[in-house]
């Protein structure tokens, strides 16, 4: 279009403005919703679009045969030393352009027409600059004298493939194959490399104890009965089931579903649905584990291990900083602004005594209502359980605004709650 | 039925069946149909108490939700106990109701209740009559409970007394189980209950 647009100018006069000049493009592919009153060249034999050829044909393969909209014809052979498109295509690298590489600013904008087209996977060589092939070439030579160290490096590298299993090449291998590591049977041990030898044996070590460990949860685990369905938890029947809800205070067994969906009972109290059904004592959280946890010590790291998992998850309650959490700081989900910063912590939140009551406008409700039974000093039983049922309801209203398909996060949020509460009346009964 | 619910019931029905105490003949239960949905238990009065040598049915009812939800038990057999009522065998007792537990069963809830039957909580009553007597006339408390027995329950211990009472006013054409209850609500005075037979 470009060149079709350089030879009407020169061919033709000027009738209404030099688009008059341009062959419209739509109207070269068929269709040109200006119909007349379009400002460009609606005439097929005045703007050569013909002049254009196809690459493709060119280049011997064009997929539109007849039908294509550029000219399919052999191109000359001064065409395709004089077009620097051409070249492109070609697989060698193209000479030096003697009319490129003259930095001639009068030069380059008269040929602008003749610009290098881009074409996709193949380098794009500017309009005027070409590649230095003269610096490449002195490249690949280097590169093919490292080979031959690197051959004597190889030997010295063990082999990924015996390293796993099998290595096809065997003693022809050029990789290095290694000593038989007595835990593994994997060719892995190096010959010469003491500290990649210590290394790898402490690694297995360490891989053979977990799998020990893993194997002795199985063995505890594999028979551990649901209290609440009776069934073996490990062969229920389905597999996205097998998992256990581990109460943090007491020894009872029970699957996750059904320790959370009776503790998400609401026709019972609270304090009854947190108690354990069988023992009756109350936990206030339930940690979800694939094996069965009964040692005090294992207990602990799972529950660790729990509310670490639970501190990466930022808080749908705090939202980056725009919501309030009813927790404040001490909420056992993320609390961190946009930019990463943490909440701060609000040690002076418990402060008794009326001076405290504004002391911070971004503390919430449920904090106040507390508060208030703590500045009457008359926080006994029948108030704690008054201040209870308040925080309940404000929670579960919360928990409503959520929906379904977070009922398991409410749930665990339900208990953090508790938790809540419960260090609360701790540290101030 | 929700299959949590029937394989609960179906494992705690073998449970029921393997137990000591159905082999000791204490507690007993059967199925009503064939979908696990209704139940009849049974227990045996508990020794030292005027319910001895007594068996006791008991109409068991679990819900969709069980176990989850309690399971809805109620007194077939006649009782007089303080906390049964002597009219629908309706029992109060916290674990049917706000205490109840997931991993209770029906073997749990059979032994409860027959410890129900060994102490009574006058004080949360679900018959008032009775409670009353429990706790103003525990004699007359016993031998009423023990009658109750006999003539319901099968236990071998009666009063003749209260039956020469009671035959008194089923001669008069009153029905057995009226003149019974009469009685036994008008701490057997013969007067006040044929008054209050009357007035029925």
């Amino acid at each position: 279009m470009a060149e079709a647009a350089v030879a009407s100018t020169v061919t033709l006069p000027v009738t209404g403005g030099w688009t008059k000049h341009v062959t419209c493009r739509y109207f070269m592919h068929g269709l040109c919703k200006e119909g007349d009153n379009c400002r460009y060249s609606h005439d097929l034999t005045s703007s050569k679009p013909a002049a254009m050829m196809c690459k493709f044909f060119q280049k011997g393969n064009c997929v539109f045969g007849e039908r294509c909209r550029f000219e399919h014809c052999k191109p000359t052979k001064s065409e395709e030393v004089s077009n620097p498109q051409m070249l492109l295509l070609s697989s060698t690298p193209p000479p030096i352009d003697p009319e490129c590489s003259e930095s001639g600013p009068r030069l380059k904008t008269q040929d602008w027409a003749n610009a290098a087209e881009f074409v996709p996977g193949q380098p794009y060589c500017g309009r005027a600059e070409s590649v230095d092939v003269e610096i490449s070439i002195p490249l690949i030579e280097e590169l093919n004298g490292d080979a031959t160290t690197d051959k004597e490096e190889l030997r010295k590298q063990l082999c990924p493939y015996a390293a796993v299993g099998e290595c096809r090449y065997g003693v022809n291998c050029a990789y290095l194959h290694g000593d038989v590591c007595d835990m593994c049977g994997l060719q892995v041990l190096h010959p010469t490399d003491s500290s990649q030898r210590s290394e790898h044996t402490k690694a297995c070590i360490e891989a053979h104890e977990k799998d020990m460990e893993i194997s002795f949860a199985i063995q505890r685990s594999k028979d551990m009965m649901c209290g609440v369905c009776m069934e073996v938890v490990f062969e229920k029947a389905n597999p996205s089931e097998r998992r256990f809800g581990i109460l943090s205070n007491c020894s009872h067994c029970y699957c996750l579903k059904c320790i959370r969906k009776w503790r998400s009972a609401k026709q019972f109290e609270s304090k009854i649905i947190k108690s354990c059904p069988e023992c009756r004592i109350t936990s206030n959280f339930v940690i979800p584990s694939e094996y069965w946890v009964e040692d005090k010590e294992d207990k602990q790291k799972l529950i660790q291990k729990y509310k670490d998992g639970m501190g990466r998850k930022p808080c749908r309650y705090f939202d980056e900083g725009r919501g309030i959490c009813p927790f404040g700081a001490n909420c056992f989900y993320k609390h961190a602004f946009p930019d990463g910063r943490l909440e701060e912590a609000q040690p002076q939140r418990r402060q008794t005594g009326s001076s405290s009551r504004n002391r911070n406008s971004r503390r919430t409700q449920l904090w106040d209502i507390i508060d208030e039974r703590e500045s009457t000093g008359s926080l006994d039983n029948d108030d704690e359980e008054m201040v209870t049922f308040e925080l309940s309801e404000m929670l579960l209203m919360l928990l409503a605004a959520g929906n379904d398909e977070e009922v398991t996060d409410s749930e665990d949020e339900w208990d953090l709650f508790h938790e809540e509460l419960d260090d609360f009346y701790e540290i101030y009964l | 039925m929700a299959n949590i619910a029937v394989q609960r019931i179906k494992r705690e029905f073998k449970e029921v069946i393997k137990s000591e105490e159905t082999i000791k003949n204490q507690i007993k239960v059967e199925l009503v149909g064939d979908n696990f949905t209704e139940l009849r238990g049974e227990i045996a009065g508990p020794p030292d108490t005027p319910y001895e040598g007594g068996k006791y049915h008991l109409e068991i009812k679990i819900p969709e939700t069980y176990p989850f939800n309690p399971p809805k038990v109620r007194f077939i057999t006649k009782i007089w106990h303080p906390n049964i009522s002597s009219v629908t065998g309706a029992i109060c007792l916290d674990i049917l109701k706000d205490q109840w537990a997931a991993a209770m069963t029906l073997r749990t809830v059979l032994l409860s209740l027959q410890a129900l039957l060994a102490a009574a909580e006058p004080d949360d009553p679900q018959d008032a009559v009775v409670a009353n007597q429990y706790k103003q006339n525990p004699e007359m408390f016993k031998q009423t409970a023990r009658l109750w027995s006999h003539i319901y329950a099968d236990a071998p211990i009666s009063s003749p007394d209260y039956t020469r009472k009671i035959d008194k006013l089923c001669a008069m054409g009153f029905d057995k189980n009226a003149v019974i209850a009469a009685l036994s609500s008008k701490s057997w005075d013969v007067e006040t209950a044929t008054e209050l037979l009357l007035s029925n």
